[in-house]
């Protein structure tokens, strides 16, 4: 009857569907469901450690305690342990049962397929292995259930095709049992094992002397007269031998599967189970068991092996700089750097200065950089360090500690003779303009008519340290700023380093993503990841360091805040142990991760942990598209599925031709008109951003349905049409995103889930009400709509956006605006085309009716 | 200064051709530079006569050196440890004119004398294994991938008569990687007869040598043949150096350069703020006093007895006006020029030098009243690469031509590692700050390109600078991918490029020297695509596996054949068996499978 | 295609639903009839096309052939290690000495003018009786002749004997051996001539033991030289006490290893400044040339020297003790660099200073070897300290005389050449001695490269090695052929040098090595994949070959029973 159900999901209120799958669950699946729901929720108090009393530990099963031995299955570790058994158990169980009957599977579940695979375990784990490893959780019964499945399937259809290659189906367990042990921890992979063996012999009918006798069976259900009392109950004779025990195996695995038009309703759950999936396991990363703590790969580094010098009269010195600087507050980019050019000169340095102009949104970002080369003492002008410092910092104030701090460590590296590195000391007008001028100069990247090419040259970059110390007072903790253009992040080994020579050896606090208190508990764990995240989604410059990063030239931001009593030579000391670090490189930093996510300064996780879910939200639109596809060659009549007797199910929808042209057409409309908004938003000056996003707005909910109106009155497409125009989208849009999620993994993830409901939009013939709900939930999540939201909730202007976004696209290269405007916004309008679409009817093809008639 | 170096240099090979063989001259000439840095540059010459060279009566010669010339055939040899860079643009014109320096590392080139190129590669390849094992430097990976044989760079020093040139081969190797450090002193001073334990040489110290800003040692062995005299086998050992004086002025013990004491600091008063614990500090540019002492950590032990007394061991190069005090019996000599002194000193006693500090209340006056000014050079050159990735780049050389009025004919020389493979058609000269002028700028290229892993690239281009002009001259080039046993250990560090080399070439075409001037640029850090090198068979095997499942599909559709879907035979039947089964049987069922799949291929020609 | 490919899955659906309303009666523990009524209901594929079969046939057998002929080969000439085949049994049975027995047959000619033929005879033969009873070692051996009284003065110096013996009538019996050719001078009073029956003589044994005292030395080395290497028992000399066998270790372990050329360093180490010169040339010239000279025919020898200034000894204190002597060269800043030339060096120092040596103890062992300014260091030369007055900047030729003559003496021994005797003598001796050590060095090293080639199967063998082996061998045989002879010495140098050059043969250092579970990694997902397709393609070719040839056969049996 599940399969009944199951077929009839596609039906138009689905969740209805799902509360009379539950209601319909019989007897013994519930009485395991309320079984395990209930042990956890005893679980829960700490008075007294159910875990211990009932789990199967090898050990402690004596002749006393061989309650164990049932009671196991029903225990679990954790919330998460005991939804994803039950999530996996009850389908499968609910289907054993039917078809054996709730008094067998009694038996069955209290004797041997309880006591045998843990008698197997027992076995192993304390004879062969001689290990003491408690297991509970009923995935052991799965598992064992997976097998019985598999059996029965390899009885019908033994190969898998893929490609040329026949792989048996009764491997699949297997290669399920495999996942699990490998990507779900703490699981016991030989615990499986067992289940599953004793899977596979029942399913072989090598138990089935197990089984009670069935006409003992029916003289207890006659007498008990069961079946009237209990509900729920299924009796022996309602079994049915299996759905698929005596069908005709004509024609192989592949064909059968494709024939099966259940087949063509799973796809929308699949998809459904990536998003949700990809959701949940962003929510896991935090947990211990998923993040990882840091640690210094790169052996060169020796992060705060070094003492530090810089202090004592090195403080007046600095004093007399912060005056010269204070005199210079207010004046001219020029004569400041004829004033610090005078200075670093009079240190010995040689300097050079280099003219920028930018234009970006109708206005022109100009200024001009000045820099110092410390030569290495017997050095060769092969590598070099940068320390940044920028005159005013990203929020514009003037940067009255740093730039001191940055011309005494001048005057103070000077005087040492261990670098093995030339030391660049920069000093630019603002933070973000600058610093990329001088980057892209300082690699020939630059277009020489409005940026000049630097006058004076060093070697390799191996990385850089950018000085953010606007604030007055002494500070508390240091605060890193690590997030690089499009996402790009410095390797991890730098920011463990400042990490251990800031808070190890000097003991300063170290703070990220803003996090100025962080308990390492979950919820703050999951608030710095996050914060990291929309950072290196929006993959805008976040500080002087960001125009480093593309180059492949490691650099972070430090900014000293709180109030504490570090002063400012400790600010110049972790500097100096920084740069003692980089000058002990011996090769460019490649040990560490270049793909991670920080939650705590000690913890992060790496990419092969974090990728899977924008891969899934990425995978859920192509999984839908590859269904739509096929979906599309059948001639679609959702009449079939109800009206037909069971039996005719499987025998398959007719075939017919598809029509590309106008999907096709559609599609690469859509493309193509993107260009529009992102050559309007890249290019309109700043004052008119504002108006012309409210414009393009307007426009943007009215294009729908003018589109949608256009097609059917002009080309009325079919069905057909509209899923293979809704496929194609999807298409596009899960190939960009997985690609994307390479590179970018927060933007592909973030713009997946906005763009996740396009999965589920679908032509709405019958109800207009339906058509217009989500045609309102789709201008919800509109490109516009978010932008508009996003721009609100952090109480910025559209313009202010606009404008940041055109000055990353014109100064930095970010290309974020090209993923909204050129990936999302197309699939979008696509999306609402289909849902406005209003297929017309159209008739059976002949086949379709010569079938019916049988 | 130039003139005078090489007034100093004809003055000091007179005087070695006057003398008979076997005589010994060495001489030490301090020159103070801006930024109180200090040029002291060291020079030991001996020599024998060819005769006794070739008897194996090496009496004051080095043994070891002359046993490998002798056993190499080298006519000449020329080897330089070099350190740093030369600031050209403070400290100006270079000592020696340049002849007695080289590239980063360690650079040797040699006449040898041979039939043919292959016995000319042999004992090239002797020559550089016997050097490494007497300079601990490891000049044996000079192998053929990085040994070229320029063609206009270089012209023998020494005079040879024209029988030998004739198969005489020019062979020249660098290594830029090398780090020269102190285990290559001390054999360099074991060469010198008085070793290092009297006359100038009593002062080299590793610890000071190689704390230097810049430091260059140099060996030449060249035949010298003075008219009507007895031909003679020069060597000359040359140590160049550039101290910075304020570093070098620390004690050996306590290297530290720890903050000093408020009160030390020499602040300028004169600032509105200047308070007890405020201080701008007075420019490092000042100069500072200093000792030979306090420079080279210990003063001058007795003169070697074997040099010739005519020439005086120690010359200092400061304005006539400035005040110098000396140990007792040091006597001072003030040349003509009024640009420098020298101090003879009696045999056996010791000798100590202290340049008291300028105190002149006018900084512009006394810059000028503290040193000589150095004199710019004939041409400035930086090199560089240009742009960024792992698959190509450039190479980009700013010349500049400071005269006014003179034009600079030179010539510029790269032996590139075989992995960068230039593009030829991408050389070009552009000038700047010059007009008209529609002579070419580049004259001359020889190139002779790489072989793989055999060759190293050779480019020398015979070009030009117009006076007061610059010219950029860039090529662009591709890297390839090594092997992956080809890589070094620091894989990631990078690949160093060796210097170019650039002789500037005498005006007068018939002058005594071919080069006036000789420079090289810094060398460059070239960074290849590294692959990772911890999964090699990792790699093996996933290729391997990706050929064989591209062997299988292809293999299965060539053999198998095609039916409908419902003609193929009956499949999925005694299961019970096959799984029961023991194994073997398993396997050959599956065996069965796969040949009955055939018909399973209709349906996944999707 | 594929927006095509669902039609005939229509098609053939439409054709399989009929079966598909069978009543679900059957339980699916009996797939058997449920296999039966499908495959029932299942229709034939039609008859391939014999091309279809000749084509697939082709296929499979063009991939087996490109594997066979290709792949194979490729696959085995890239993998094996070349070794070319030694003749190891041989080279072993040289090591243990089997193949060669070193005999030295020692001619002595006697030149007995003054006696008749007869007499002369007798004397002869109670004297070669007399030797034979003396001799106990096997490996030496003298043979007596007579050379004709007639032109004395011609047959002086005949090749072949090592000495001549003449017998010059006198009062008494005396002996001299003449110091610059090998002459023995014997006089005998007349009486002492054996008459032709008597069986003894006085005489004969008299010269019979004047032979052995000179040959002792010579002996008694080259018996030491079989002993200490590998030779079976019944060539090991009897009688060889252990005192005189720890002197003669001494002497060997200070000799250097043989070579053709030796190379002479002469240096003056000065503590100070001074002297800086020294008239070495006209010293080397007076007072060492003319040994050197004699030697030549052994070994030749190229010379250099130097003059260090300011070299301080590795031990400070004024009087050198006998343990001072070992570290007294101060190896890290003296540069004695041993020679480029591949000849081994020898370094004869003049060290000027103001140390002089404790003078040795009386009747310490090596006490001829020093002198009490000088010293020997086994293997590497000798140091003289000569003092002078500091003022000396030249040292004059005849200040060079007494070092330079200690210099000789010192290189005779450090050749290892033997002391007793005339200095011919001694240089033939010499010749022997050299040749016996080259020819047992020699065996050796092929023995020891033979242990080498069995130890290490993966060890690769170039031709060159095994070119070198067979010259060695040829040498070998040729020298023991000729032991004792000037040609002996040659061959056995050039074997020496043959079988150092096979055995240190770099290409055979570096050898590879795979661990198997390095091959395992690269073969497996390679064999694994493509193996089985090919594997059962073949199989299934031939088993379609087999039906076929059934079925022809079954064809022809039906048409002859028509």
């Amino acid at each position: 009857m599940r399969s009944i159900s199951f077929g009839a999901f596609l039906g138009n209120n689905s969740n209805l569907r799902a509360r009379s799958y539950v209601n319909r669950l019989p007897l013994f699946t519930r009485g395991v469901l309320v079984a395990i729901v209930v042990f956890w929720i005893v679980g829960v108090q700490s008075v007294w450690d159910l875990r211990t009393w009932g789990a199967l530990v090898p050990d402690l099963v004596g002749l006393s305690s061989l309650y164990r031995l049932n009671t196991y299955p029903f225990i679990h570790l954790n919330f998460f342990h005991a939804l994803m058994n039950v999530l996996a158990l009850v389908p499968l169980l609910e289907r054993f049962e039917s078809e054996h009957g709730t008094l067998t599977s009694l038996a069955l579940f209290f004797g041997p397929f309880v006591t045998i695979p843990s008698f197997m375990y027992l076995f192993v784990e304390k004879v062969v292995l001689r290990a003491n490893t408690p297991v509970m959780g009923a995935s052991i019964w799965v598992f064992l259930l997976l097998g019985i499945e598999a059996i029965r399937t390899y009885k019908l259809n033994p190969y898998l095709v893929v490609g040329t290659h026949n792989i048996p189906t009764w491997t699949s367990p297997i290669a399920i049992l495999l996942c699990v042990a490998a990507l779900v921890p703490s699981s016991s992979f030989l615990g499986h094992l067992c289940g599953l063996a004793v899977g596979y012999f029942c399913g072989l009918g090598y138990l089935k002397y197990l089984a009670p006798p069935e006409k003992i069976l029916r003289w207890i259900e006659g007498k008990l007269n069961l079946l009237g009392r209990l509900p729920h109950y299924v009796s022996i004779d309602q079994k049915t031998y299996g759905r698929f025990g005596v069908l005709p195996s004509s024609g192989t695995s592949a064909l059968r599967l494709r024939r099966d038009p259940r087949m063509l309703k799973v796809p929308p759950y699949l998809s459904l189970l990536c998003i949700v999936v990809g959701a949940v396991w962003l929510f896991l990363l935090p947990l211990n068991e998923y993040s990882r703590r840091t640690y210094i790969s790169e052996n060169a580094l020796l992060p705060g092996q070094v003492h530090t010098y810089f202090s004592g009269s090195d403080q007046h010195v600095f004093r007399a700089y912060k005056h010269e600087v204070n005199e210079l507050a207010g004046k001219t980019n020029i004569d400041v750097n004829d004033r610090l050019e005078s200075i670093v000169k009079g240190l010995g340095l040689k300097t050079a200065r280099q003219n920028f102009t930018y234009q970006s949104a109708g206005r022109v970002y100009s200024g001009e950089n000045l820099y110092a080369i410390l030569q290495a003492p017997r050095g060769d002008a092969t590598e070099a360090i940068v320390l940044v410092g920028a005159w005013e910092n990203v929020k514009g104030e003037l940067n009255r500690n740093g730039i001191p701090l940055i011309l005494t460590l001048a005057r103070y590296f000077k005087r040492w003779s261990l670098w093995s590195k030339d030391i660049i000391f920069l000093v630019t007008p603002d933070s973000i303009a600058g610093p990329q001028a001088w980057v892209d100069a300082y690699h020939d990247a630059h277009d020489s008519s409005r940026i000049n090419s630097l006058p004076l040259k060093s070697g390799l970059l191996q990385g850089a340290i950018a000085l953010d110390y606007a604030q007055e007072t002494r500070f508390e903790s240091v605060h890193i700023v690590y997030d690089g253009i499009n996402g790009q992040l410095p390797n991890l080994d730098l920011i463990n380093s400042v990490v251990s020579i800031a808070g190890g050896q000097m003991g300063i606090g170290v703070a990220i993503q803003e996090m100025w208190h962080h308990n390492d508990q979950y919820p703050d764990r999951l608030r710095t990841m996050l914060r990291g995240m929309l950072k290196q989604g929006l993959g805008r410059a976040s500080g002087p360091h960001s125009s480093f990063i593309p180059y492949h030239v490691d650099a972070v931001t430090l900014q000293p805040f709180g109030d504490g009593w570090q002063d400012e030579m400790a600010m110049g000391r972790v500097v100096e142990g920084t740069f003692r670090s980089l000058n002990n490189l011996l090769e460019h930093l490649h040990q560490s991760f270049f793909f991670y996510l920080l939650m705590q300064r000690e913890r992060f996780v790496s990419i092969g942990t974090y990728l899977p879910s924008a891969m899934l939200v990425a995978a859920n639109f192509t999984i839908m598209a590859i269904a739509l596809w096929v979906k599309s060659g059948y001639a679609e009549d959702p009449s079939t599925a109800k009206k037909q007797p069971a039996s005719s199910k499987y025998t398959s929808t007719p075939a017919i031709e598809r029509n590309l042209f106008l999907p096709l057409g559609v599609i690469t409309f859509c493309q193509s008109i993107a260009i529009i908004p992102l050559y309007l938003f890249n290019h309109a000056p700043a004052a008119a951003l504002p108006p012309t996003f409210l414009l393009f707005t307007i426009l943007n909910t009215a294009l729908p349905h003018l589109l949608s109106h256009y097609l059917t009155t002009y080309h009325s497409p079919s069905t057909q049409q509209h899923q293979l125009i809704k496929s194609f989208s999807l298409l596009l849009l899960g190939m960009f995103l997985s690609s994307l999620a390479t590179l970018n993994f927060s933007l592909a993830l973030l713009i997946g889930l906005l763009a996740s409901p396009l999965t589920f939009m679908r032509p709405w013939p019958g109800s207009a009400a339906a058509r217009y709900t989500c045609t309102l939930l789709l201008n919800a999540i509109s490109p516009t709509a978010v932008i508009f939201a996003g721009a609100k909730y952090w109480g910025l202007e559209v313009g202010e956006v606009l404008e940041q976004a055109a000055f990353g696209w014109d100064v930095c290269g970010m290309y974020t605006p090209v993923v909204v405007w050129c990936v999302w916004w197309p699939a979008w309008l696509a999306g609402s085309v289909v849902t406005l679409g209003r297929p017309k009817a159209k008739e059976v093809p002949p086949q379709a009716k010569g079938e019916k008639d049988l | 200064m130039r003139q005078l170096f090489s007034l100093l240099l004809a003055l000091l090979s007179a005087a070695s051709l006057g003398c008979a063989a076997s005589d010994y001259h060495e001489q030490l000439v301090l020159r103070p530079l801006p930024l109180s840095t200090l040029l002291a540059s060291f020079n030991f010459r001996s020599n024998i006569t060819l005769s006794a060279f070739e008897a194996h009566n090496f009496d004051l010669f080095p043994r070891s050196l002359a046993q490998i010339l002798q056993h190499a055939g080298t006519r000449e040899l020329h080897l330089r440890f070099s350190l740093g860079r030369w600031d050209a643009q403070s400290w100006g014109a270079r000592p020696w004119d340049g002849a007695r320096e080289g590239g980063t590392g360690v650079e040797l080139w040699a006449w040898l004398e041979a039939q043919s190129d292959e016995e000319a590669d042999q004992k090239w390849r002797t020559l550089t294994n016997a050097l490494s094992g007497l300079f601990c430097a490891s000049l044996n990976f000079i192998d053929g991938t990085r040994t070229t044989r320029p063609v206009m760079s270089f012209q023998p020093e020494g005079n040879h008569p024209n029988v030998t040139m004739d198969n005489m081969h020019l062979l020249y190797g660098v290594l830029p990687h090398e780090v020269v450090c102190t285990e290559n002193l001390t054999p360099f001073l074991k060469l010198l007869p008085c070793k290092g334990k009297a006359g100038v040489a009593s002062l080299l110290d590793g610890h000071k040598l190689f704390d230097a800003s810049w430091q260059s040692m140099a060996i030449d062995v060249r035949p010298v043949c003075p008219s009507g005299g007895e031909c003679v086998l020069e060597i000359e050992q040359t140590i160049d150096m550039v101290l910075d004086i304020e570093r070098s002025k620390r004690p050996r013990d306590n290297p530290i350069p720890r903050p000093p004491p408020g009160h030390e600091l020499k602040c300028e008063s004169s600032k509105s703020y200047h308070s007890g614990d405020t201080c701008f500090p007075v420019d490092y540019t000042a100069g500072q006093e200093w000792s030979l002492n306090q420079i080279f950590g210990k003063s001058m032990r007795e003169t070697c007895p074997l040099t010739d007394p005519s020439v005086p061991p120690v010359c200092l190069q400061v304005p006539e006006s400035r005040h110098v005090y000396l140990s007792h019996g040091a006597v001072e000599k003030k040349n003509p020029d009024g640009k420098s002194r020298c101090f003879e000193i009696e045999p056996g006693t010791g000798f100590e030098l202290i340049l008291p500090r300028l105190e002149s209340d006018d900084p512009a006056r006394s810059a000028a009243a503290e040193i000589i000014t150095p004199e710019t050079p004939l041409l400035y050159a930086e090199r560089s690469f240009t742009g960024h990735g792992q698959e190509r780049g450039g190479v980009q050389t700013i010349l500049r031509n400071p005269s006014p009025d003179t034009k600079v004919e030179f010539i510029y020389m790269e032996s590139l590692p075989w992995f960068m493979r230039i593009y030829l058609h991408t050389i070009e000269a552009r000038i700047e700050g010059h007009s008209g002028e529609q002579e070419p700028l580049i004259k001359e290229v020889y190139y002779r390109p790489a072989v793989d892993r055999a060759r190293a690239t050779q480019l020398e281009v015979r070009m030009r600078v117009p006076p007061a002009s610059t010219v950029f001259l860039t090529y662009d080039f591709e890297k390839s991918i090594l092997r992956y046993t080809e890589y070094p250990p620091d894989a990631n560090r990078g690949f160093d490029v060796a210097a170019a080399v650039i002789t500037i070439l005498n005006p007068e075409k018939n002058g005594t020297r071919y080069a006036v001037y000789n420079m090289r640029t810094t060398s460059l850090l070239c960074s290849l695509p590294t692959p990772d090198f911890s999964m090699p068979y990792n790699v093996i095997i996933f290729t391997s596996t990706a050929i064989a499942l591209a062997f299988g599909g292809m293999f299965n559709i060539l053999v198998r054949r095609f039916v409908a879907a419902d003609e193929g035979p009956e499949i999925g039947s005694t299961i019970k068996e096959k799984i029961g089964g023991k194994l073997i049987k398993l396997l050959e069922k599956l065996g069965k499978a796969k040949a009955v799949g055939k018909t399973t291929v209709t349906e996944t020609k999707g | 295609m594929s927006a095509r490919r669902p039609l005939n899955n229509g098609a053939t659906s439409a054709k399989s639903s009929p079966e598909a309303t069978i009543p679900p009666t059957v339980r699916p523990e009996t797939p058997s009839n449920d296999a039966a009524d499908t495959t029932s209901a299942r229709k034939q594929p039609p008859p391939e096309k014999p091309s279809d079969v000749r084509r697939r046939t082709y296929v499979i057998l063009s991939f087996w052939l490109i594997v066979l002929l290709l792949g194979l080969p490729i696959w085995w000439e890239t993998t094996t290690i070349y070794r070319a085949n030694l003749p190891l049994s041989e080279m072993l049975d040289w090591a243990d000495g089997k193949a060669c027995r070193p005999v030295f047959p020692l001619r002595i000619s006697i030149q007995a003018n003054s006696l008749h033929e007869q007499e002369a005879q007798n004397l002869l033969r109670l004297t070669q009786h007399a030797l034979d009873d003396l001799n106990d070692f096997s490996g030496h051996h003298l043979r007596l002749q007579l050379s004709p009284p007639a032109a004395k003065e011609a047959e002086k110096d005949d090749a072949g004997a090592a000495l001549t013996i003449r017998l010059i009538p006198g009062e008494s019996t005396t002996s001299t051996l003449d110091p610059y050719s090998p002459i023995l001078d014997i006089t005998y009073p007349p009486h002492t001539i054996p008459s032709a029956t008597s069986s003894s003589s006085s005489l004969a044994t008299y010269v019979a033991s004047q032979l052995r005292a000179t040959f002792a030395e010579e002996q008694a080395i080259i018996s030491y030289l079989l002993s200490s290497d590998s030779m079976p028992s019944d060539h090991r000399p009897q009688g060889l006490t252990p005192e005189a066998a720890d002197s003669l270790s001494k002497r060997t372990t200070r000799s250097l290893k043989h070579a053709p050329t030796y190379h002479l360093t002469f240096s003056l180490f000065t503590s100070g400044p001074l002297p800086s010169s020294w008239d070495i040339e006209a010293a080397i010239a007076e007072f060492m040339k003319p040994v050197l000279d004699v030697l030549s025919p052994i070994h030749n020898f190229t010379i250099d020297t130097q003059v260090q200034l300011y070299a301080t000894p590795g031990v400070q204190n004024q009087v050198l003790t006998k343990e001072d002597l070992s570290s007294f060269i101060n190896a890290a800043e003296w540069p004695l660099s041993p020679s480029i030339g591949g000849a081994p060096t020898v370094n004869f120092i003049v060290f000027v200073g103001n140390q002089t040596i404790l003078a040795a103890p009386q009747g310490s062992p090596d006490e001829t070897d020093r002198t009490s300014q000088s010293w020997l260091i086994p293997q590497w030369g000798t140091v003289y300290l000569l003092p002078l007055p500091s003022d000396t900047t030249h040292v004059s030729a005849e200040k060079l005389k007494q070092p330079l003559l200690t210099f000789t003496s010192h290189l005779l021994s450090l050749t290892g050449t033997p002391q007793s005797g005339s200095l011919p003598l001694r240089l033939s001796t010499l010749a022997r001695i050299r040749s016996a050590d080259l020819l047992l060095r020699a065996s050796s090293t092929l023995g020891s490269l033979a242990r080498l080639a069995l130890a290490l199967p993966s060890i690769s063998i170039p031709e060159s090695v095994a070119d070198g082996v067979s010259k060695t061998m040829s040498h070998l045989r040729l020298a023991c052929e000729t032991l004792g002879g000037a040609e002996g010495l040659g061959h056995a140098r050039i074997a020496e040098a043959e079988a150092e050059r096979a055995f240190f043969e770099k290409s055979m250092v570096g050898q590879l090595y795979f661990p198997d579970e390095h091959k395992l990694a690269v073969y497996i997902p390679l064999l694994g994949p493509v193996g089985v397709p090919l594997l059962l393609g073949l199989l299934n070719e031939i088993k379609a070959w087999r039906k076929r040839r059934r079925e022809r056969a079954e064809q022809q049996a039906t048409k002859k029973k028509e």
